[in-house]
Parts: C-alpha cells; sequence; structure tokens
C-alpha cells in the first residue's frame, strides 16, 4: 500500500472544510485509489481517468496551474470520482468535477468542466477500450 | 443578501476587481457580462450544485467490497 498526503487548499466542491486528504493506492484496489480525508470520515473512490476514457483530453487551465503550483517537470494526474450505485456495474466517473493532483508538489484541486459528462459510464468507457486494443 | 436594483448597461462592482454588468434584458431573461481577475473561477450556479450533489453521493458510506468492485471492473 502507497499513500501520500496531497493537499487541496480549497478542499472538494461542497467539502471545503475538508484541506488534507491521503490518497492511497493498494494492489489490491488497482486501478481504483482511494482519497481519504485526514481530519473526517470523508473517503471517496477515485480513479485516472485514462483508466476508463483515454479519449478525455484535460489540459489544466493557468489558473490551475498557478493554484498547484506546476512546473513543467510536475507529474500531474487527472482523476475522477467515482460514484457506485446499488448495482455497482453502473458505477459512474464525474468528469465535470475531475480532480486534479500535482504528485510533485502533493497539491489537488477539484476543477469545474461544464461541457463535460457528471455520470460518465465507466464500464462501458472501458469495454471499448479494450476493444480497440485488441484491434491495435 | 444585498438587493440592488440596476438598468441595462449598469454594473455592480464586487470588491475592486470583480464587475458583473446587465447586457441586456428580455423578458424573465438577463445576460450577464462578468469581469473577474483570471484567477477567479466563474461557473454557472446549478453546475456547482449538480457536482456538490454527486461528490455527496459518492462520498463512502460502509465497508467497499473491492473484490467485487475490481472483478466488475475487469470483466466488463
Amino acid at each position: 500500500m502507497v499513500a501520500q498526503t496531497i493537499s487541496f487548499p480549497k478542499g472538494l466542491i461542497g467539502f471545503k472544510e475538508n484541506k488534507m486528504f491521503d490518497l492511497i493506492w493498494d494492489q489490491k484496489r488497482a486501478p481504483f485509489h482511494l482519497l481519504k480525508a485526514k481530519d473526517g470520515a470523508l473517503s471517496f473512490i477515485i480513479l485516472p481517468i485514462n483508466e476508463f476514457a483515454p479519449e478525455y483530453q484535460l489540459v489544466p487551465t493557468k489558473e490551475e496551474e498557478l493554484l498547484l503550483s506546476v512546473e513543467e517537470s510536475d507529474e500531474l494526474v487527472y482523476f475522477a470520482i467515482v460514484t457506485i450505485p446499488q448495482d455497482p456495474s453502473l458505477m459512474s466517473a464525474n468528469l465535470q468535477g475531475p480532480v486534479l493532483i500535482n504528485l510533485s508538489k502533493k497539491m489537488g484541486f477539484q476543477a469545474i468542466r461544464p461541457d463535460e459528462e457528471l455520470r460518465y459510464p465507466i464500464l462501458e468507457g472501458y469495454t471499448r477500450l479494450m476493444q480497440e486494443c485488441q484491434q491495435c | 443578501m444585498l438587493v440592488l436594483t440596476r438598468k441595462s448597461g449598469q454594473g455592480i462592482m464586487i470588491g475592486d476587481e470583480i464587475r458583473i454588468s446587465i447586457v441586456s434584458i428580455e423578458g424573465d431573461r438577463v445576460r450577464l457580462g462578468i469581469d473577474a481577475p483570471r484567477d477567479v473561477s466563474v461557473h454557472r450556479e446549478e453546475i456547482f450544485l449538480q457536482i456538490i450533489e454527486e461528490n455527496q453521493k459518492a462520498r463512502l458510506e460502509g465497508d467497499i467490497d473491492w473484490e467485487k468492485l475490481k472483478n466488475i471492473f475487469s470483466g466488463a
């Protein structure tokens, strides 16, 4: 298990009081990651967006780069928060509020992309990705 | 809440850097112009509200069956 503490200066949208989270990766949960608040019982499942929607091109805005102190050599990862309904096969990813993490600076931010899907069907995207890979 | 009456073409200042102006009024639709520094993000309120709602839905409650979740994902 690998855990690193990520600071979210603005918190997550609607959860402004939680500024520090552990980003937890564990083989037994791969490719899912856990984002767990240091100071409360708040946690989310997150998934690197390129694991299921590589066509989704995300570029940080200037403001986001400033907020996350992005420098050229920094490692940036876009995650989506995963919502798991009663039927887990209908799990969806929030691409409208992607979570951008600057791994090099250990800083994160929930961005807003108004034109993207709020509930992107993860399994459909993943299936399509696998089919495309078999062809290539 | 502060309530102000403005006519088309007029504006309000929030602090000394954010200006909101009334561009036009047609029936029940008001077009607003917003001038704000680049580090201030401006979005429609409903986008915010639906992301808050989705975050609340996504918040984990109780234990997760990771094995099951992984199987669903890799078996897709």
